[in-house]
């Protein structure tokens, strides 16, 4: 990596809720950082802190409370940034693409007004008429066909993939250093997917900003990411640039979402879920939050009693996992079995 | 910009139905109620307006003797003063509408705003305003604009304040509940993403959004303000005398059944229409814009 400042950068960042049956720790000091340009994907199953991470650190949290962390974005301290300040950074150097794009637009209010006013709330001097061209400009930007006869309809008169599309136009809008896009295709289907991801990659481009791309969908990560956080019960259980985490991942549950997905490389006849389901937030063990479902554990007492650090496992990428030497032949000696058993 | 190949390739437009637009006015136009309700009170309207025009006498001067039959001049007949009842009834209606709009008015200017506000501030705003929206709501409407009337005295402005402010608790909670049904949605954290301040969050995603059962609720609003005015005028506490006010008549009418049944049977035949057709309009809003439940919960006004 060049010694270039990142563009966000989120560290031992603490995220709790309170609940009547007791305190939630959603994040648990959880760390990443983005470069410009660069585009890093925060995987991970549902519930386990991926989108509450982002929310407190853009300030978006509705009920959560912040216990410890800093993050910076381009240098300036987001979390004590006076409420006035950081709305001016929002919608305009750091913007946000929603998971689900038929409800992520407000319903009476025309889409092409909604790209105007994302215009016009950072640059109050320009004129209607101009956002308006923009808008349209914006629209036809990202796909819309019919751009000028399209502005002026409703959220409900567009499909999933096209309300994406002006979300999209929406987030590049002002040309943003940094795009946070928390699950951006998860609820359009695959050859809308498809056209999303790429549409997203050229906006990358075009506006040289970083991406934050959350998703459970490793598909898309193969897709887009450089670098890839693999996030497990609130916390980070493995960074490593992307083709290492395809390659020879360093964690065991990694290597558990990776045996989860079908792949055309591979004969595998069948696909090996990961048994159980993600801990109980409201009280995690005191050992590695994954050793219950963990196999390669097999009930070892480090496992059990030490909650791993996130290490360094090789110059690349940063592992939470005792025994992370054992990952490589452990996965292979795995993939082996079930090859045999099929 | 230069389009990249894939987004050239975007899919072809669905090309998007009108219909589906105007559908909650198509809907409301087509259910009887909300249409006949419609048309009953527009009639009412412009008899409000051309009240002059249409009545044949003034509504406060004698114009022959008391308590005549219905004949050719006076087609209901006169009261115990020997003023016109036709006329004083259309009159009336002015005074009814008055009261009904200015109270409704009145109640959803200030109950929205507030409404939304505590909604989506919540915190000790929103506990503080909800007790005082649950004090003025345990009173009953009526009972608290007569303890108005009482202690402001009485009159035509008074007495539509005092239904107005009565009123304005219902579009708090509902303004609130609603508020508060939306204050998590996708677009709203959207438009906070976007660097919006709360003002405009309050006042241009949400408030629209919530509208279709504030309408409802303003015409239940009107409604009971036209009946709660004409109560009180009934008890003597609401319009003062003179005024061709249909719950004075009313009241009035009591005294002389035997001699003029007219009295009675006309205002309270308009009251009947009025009250009736801005409920035939709720409903057929209701219906039209899927508000049942919403207004259900908050229609404890009454």
């Amino acid at each position: 990596m060049v010694a270039v400042a990142p563009v966000l950068d989120i560290s031992d960042l603490t995220v709790e809720f309170d609940t009547p049956e007791g305190t939630v720790r959603a994040v648990d000091h959880v760390s990443y950082s983005v470069d410009a340009g660069e585009t890093l994907a925060v995987v991970g199953e549902t519930g386990c802190g991926k989108s509450v991470t982002v929310l407190a650190a853009l300030g978006l949290l509705g009920a959560g409370r912040i216990v410890s962390g800093a993050v910076t974005f381009g240098g300036a301290d987001l979390l004590d940034m006076p409420a006035k300040k950081r709305r001016r950074l929002l919608g305009h150097d750091l913007t946000m693409v929603f998971q689900n794009p038929m409800t992520a637009l407000n319903p009476v209010m025309t889409v092409g007004r909604q790209v105007a006013e994302t215009l016009l709330v950072h640059e109050p001097k320009m004129s209607r008429g101009t956002a308006r061209d923009r808008a349209i400009e914006l629209l036809a930007m990202v796909g819309v066909p019919q751009p000028d006869v399209r502005y002026n309809q409703y959220p409900h008169e567009f499909s999933g993939g096209m309300c994406q599309r002006v979300v999209i136009a929406m987030a590049i809008a002002n040309k943003p250093r940094l795009i946070v896009a928390d699950e951006p295709t998860t609820a359009v289907d695959v050859t809308i997917q498809a056209q999303l991801l790429d549409l997203l990659r050229v906006a990358r481009e075009e506006t040289g900003a970083a991406v934050v791309m959350i998703t459970h969908d490793l598909g898309v990560v193969a897709e887009v990411a450089e670098r890839v956080a693999v996030m497990y019960a609130g916390r980070v259980v493995e960074m490593a640039p992307v083709e290492q985490i395809f390659r020879s991942p360093r964690h065991p549950y990694t290597v558990g979402l990776l045996s989860c997905l079908p792949r055309l490389d591979r004969d595998v006849s069948e696909l090996i879920p990961i048994p159980g389901a993600p801990p109980d937030l409201r009280d995690v063990a005191r050992g590695c939050p994954f050793e219950p479902r963990c196999e390669m554990s097999a009930a070892r007492s480090a496992c059990q009693n030490t909650r791993p650090p996130l290490m360094p496992a090789d110059p690349n990428s940063v592992s939470a996992c005792h025994f992370v030497d054992e990952v490589e032949s452990w996965a292979r000696a795995r993939r082996g079995n079930v090859e045999e058993a099929a | 910009m230069t389009a990249s190949p894939a987004t050239s390739a975007a899919v072809a437009p669905r090309v998007a139905t009108r219909r589906v637009r105007y559908s909650a006015r198509q809907k409301f136009l087509r259910s009887t109620s909300g249409l006949i309700g419609t048309l009953v009170f527009l009639v009412l309207v412009v008899i409000a307006i051309a009240a002059p025009l249409i009545a044949p006498d003034s509504p406060l001067k004698r114009a022959g003797d008391a308590l005549q039959q219905p004949n050719a001049h006076h087609w209901f007949g006169t009261d115990e003063l020997g003023r016109d009842l036709f006329s004083r009834v259309i009159y009336g209606t002015r005074l009814s509408l008055e009261t009904a709009v200015g109270a409704a008015a009145l109640s959803c200017v200030v109950g929205l705003p507030v409404g939304i506000v505590t909604g989506y501030l919540g915190g000790w705003v929103d506990a503080v305003i909800m007790r005082v929206t649950d004090f003025v709501l345990a009173v009953p409407e009526i009972l608290f604009a007569l303890v108005v009337v009482a202690t402001l005295g009485s009159g035509v402005f008074k007495l539509t304040l005092a239904i107005g402010i009565g009123a304005t608790p219902a579009f708090i909670r509902l303004a609130r509940a609603s508020t508060l049904s939306l204050r998590d949605t996708e677009y709203v954290l959207a438009a906070r993403s976007m660097g919006a301040a709360k003002r405009d969050i309050m006042f241009r995603t949400v408030m629209p959004n919530i509208l279709p059962p504030i309408f409802v609720q303003i015409v239940v609003t009107a409604s009971v303000a036209i009946l709660v005015a004409a109560a009180l005028s009934f008890v003597g506490l609401g319009t003062p005398p003179p005024a061709p006010s249909w719950g004075g008549m009313l009241q009035t009418s009591r005294s002389y059944l035997y001699q003029q049944v007219w009295y009675a049977i006309l205002p309270g035949v308009a009251l009947a229409i009025t009250v009736g057709a801005l409920d035939a309009i709720g409903r057929g809003l209701q219906q039209a814009l899927g508000t049942e439940t919403a207004t259900k919960a908050s229609g404890a006004m009454g």
